[in-house]
């Protein structure tokens, strides 16, 4: 009986937190999606040719970058969000902070993997391979073998609290090992100039930098649009692990009265 | 000059599969959640012993 | 259990290791390595299993690279770090797990020895056997790479400054991995990331020691190492309580 009456309050809440956060979720999510149309416009279209390259397949494929750099702008952005709500929930240790972590993890994985595939893909038209060291895919690569490590440890751990601690203190030393991680390799790859160093030419590869105010401008706007998109990811995300772990807890509820 | 598109094509068709495959992911995990909210109720309707 | 918990608790807590100071802190450190090596010396297990590991990795390089001379200095170090990284793993992970095996953590935990002398007696633990092993292993390494003997001395400074870059994350790390499902496979995935900055040091330092390159070319190396140690041994210090409370 109580159970019944806890469960329609349970989802009186719910409905409650639908109606009001279906608004927000709701306009975020369709901000976000007119904003990301809108960036494609803005790289593919708008910016400007990158007109110091020769092959037109490397002139187009230079794109890629405004997409390119977005993510990975935006997956270091949600690591720096997980160590610091790491940090508050270790001090604090409200779920609340938890649940941000692991949205944000996911998030940002799925953004690193981005990089990581995109890089790859316009390397291959610049450099003629498919994949190399240069210092900006190999942090990629280690961020992202990081996240993966944060979900393998997560899903590893049974116990609930113990997961949220671990995770925690993981994702800590994670956010300390990346600068450590980067300057180690920016210095391993000026050591080896016998190798092919596109990082050298990434800048050429980009059509020249500071040459072009319009090419500043479009990837500004790619960054924002992408802010906003991770905004509307971490949103749902979070709404959706909230929702699992009132199941969760409910679920366990029953079992407890069963038995 | 359509050969020299395709990489820029598969650079962005990356971003929206990636991005399609996380938000497909939430969106069914939502769902089965839902299901299983539906469920539990189920049972607690039918078995109002569970107190 | 509860026998097996008091002996423990007693050996590691007594009236020199009980009370303030820095005296005392550091007694009970030395408590828990002493303990370790204890444990070590009379098992033996764990020596055994690093050595012959390590071996068969170079082993394995050694032949699966099919070397002729010319090749062998390039891929040396690589080869030595490799087999240094994996059995220090594999040391790292067995600390950890022997004692939850017997319950021997949970006493270390009842007894009142801080948390973080907990971590800096297992991590320092961790640092000798990991370097006692390797550094065994280095004339098996420099006879089979025909690389020259004088070179052993400084490859032993530089074994045991990796030793701590490993044990400084690992010692954190292997006292999580130990609470997972998948526990030794954990450690690796979790640790190897982190670990990449203090591993190219080490390699970049092995191979200016083996290709005789003058030490200013590799200081920054060796700066980057030891501010790796320093820094992950201080964050691994302080984070260390939050996992074992209870």
């Amino acid at each position: 009986m109580a159970t019944k009456a806890a469960l329609s309050q349970q989802e009186q809440q719910e409905i409650d937190v639908t109606r009001a956060g279906f608004n927000w979720g709701l306009g975020l999510t369709i901000a976000s999606g007119l904003l990301m149309l809108a960036a494609l416009y803005m790289a593919l279209v708008w910016a400007p040719d990158a007109a110091n390259l020769q092959a037109p397949a490397e002139r187009y494929a230079q794109r890629i970058f405004y997409f390119h750099v977005s993510s990975a702008w935006l997956g270091f952005l949600a690591f720096i969000v997980a160590a610091m709500v790491s940090l508050l929930y270790l001090i604090t240790r409200r779920e609340k902070w938890d649940v941000w972590s692991l949205a944000s993890v996911e998030i940002g994985l799925a953004f690193f993997t981005m990089v990581i595939i995109s890089g790859s893909i316009w390397a291959k038209p610049t450099w003629n391979v498919w994949w190399t060291w240069d210092p900006r895919l190999t942090i990629s690569t280690i961020c992202w073998l990081l996240y993966i490590g944060y979900l393998m440890l997560r899903g590893a751990v049974d116990n609930p609290e113990k997961q949220a601690r671990f995770a925690a203190v993981y994702a800590l030393i994670a956010a300390i090992s990346v600068p450590i991680n980067w300057m180690a390799i920016r210095w391993w790859r000026t050591i080896h100039p016998a190798v092919i160093a596109p990082g050298n030419n990434a800048e050429e590869a980009m059509g020249g930098f500071g040459l072009s105010a319009n090419i500043e401008t479009a990837l500004y706007f790619c960054l924002f649009a992408f802010t906003v998109f991770y905004i509307m990811l971490m949103y749902h995300r979070i709404k959706l692990e909230y929702l699992r772990r009132q199941v969760e807890t409910l679920k366990q509820q029953i079992i407890y009265r069963q038995s | 000059m359509m050969g020299d598109m395709i990489y820029l094509a598969a650079g962005y068709v990356v971003f929206w599969l990636v991005s399609f495959v996380f938000i497909y992911s939430l969106v069914s995990r939502q769902r089965s959640l839902q299901k299983e909210v539906k469920m539990l109720e189920q049972l607690v309707q039918d078995e109002p012993e569970l107190k | 259990m509860a026998e097996q918990i008091t002996p423990v608790a007693k050996s590691v807590s007594t009236s020199a290791t009980r009370g303030r100071g820095l005296g005392s802190y550091w007694r009970k450190v030395m408590a828990v390595v002493g303990k370790d090596i204890a444990t070590e010396l009379r098992t033996k297990e764990m020596f055994s299993a690093m050595f012959v590991f390590s071996l068969l990795i170079i082993f394995i390089f050694n032949f699966a690279f099919d070397l002729r001379a010319e090749n062998v200095q390039v891929l040396a170090p690589g080869v030595l770090w490799v087999a240094i990284a994996f059995a220090g793993m594999l040391g790292l992970s067995r600390s950890f797990i022997l004692e939850r095996d017997r319950g021997v953590l949970d006493g270390l935990l009842l007894a009142p020895v801080d948390r973080s002398a907990i971590y800096l007696g297992k991590m320092i633990g961790n640092v000798l056997f990991i370097s006692l092993v390797e550094i065994i292993i280095l004339p098996f390494f420099i006879v089979l790479f025909n690389q020259p003997v004088t070179a052993l001395l400084p490859l032993a400074g530089v074994v045991v400054l990796g030793s701590i870059s490993l044990a400084s994350v690992g010692t954190l790390f292997s006292a999580m991995a130990v609470h997972t499902r998948a526990r030794e496979v954990m450690l690796p995935i979790m640790l190897f990331p982190v670990i990449i900055p203090a591993m190219l040091a080490a390699v970049r330092l092995t191979a200016a020691i083996l290709d005789k390159i003058p030490f200013a070319e590799v200081s920054q190396w060796l700066a980057l190492l030891g501010a790796f140690d320093l820094i992950f041994i201080a964050a691994s210090f302080m984070l260390f309580e939050f996992v074992v409370e209870e």
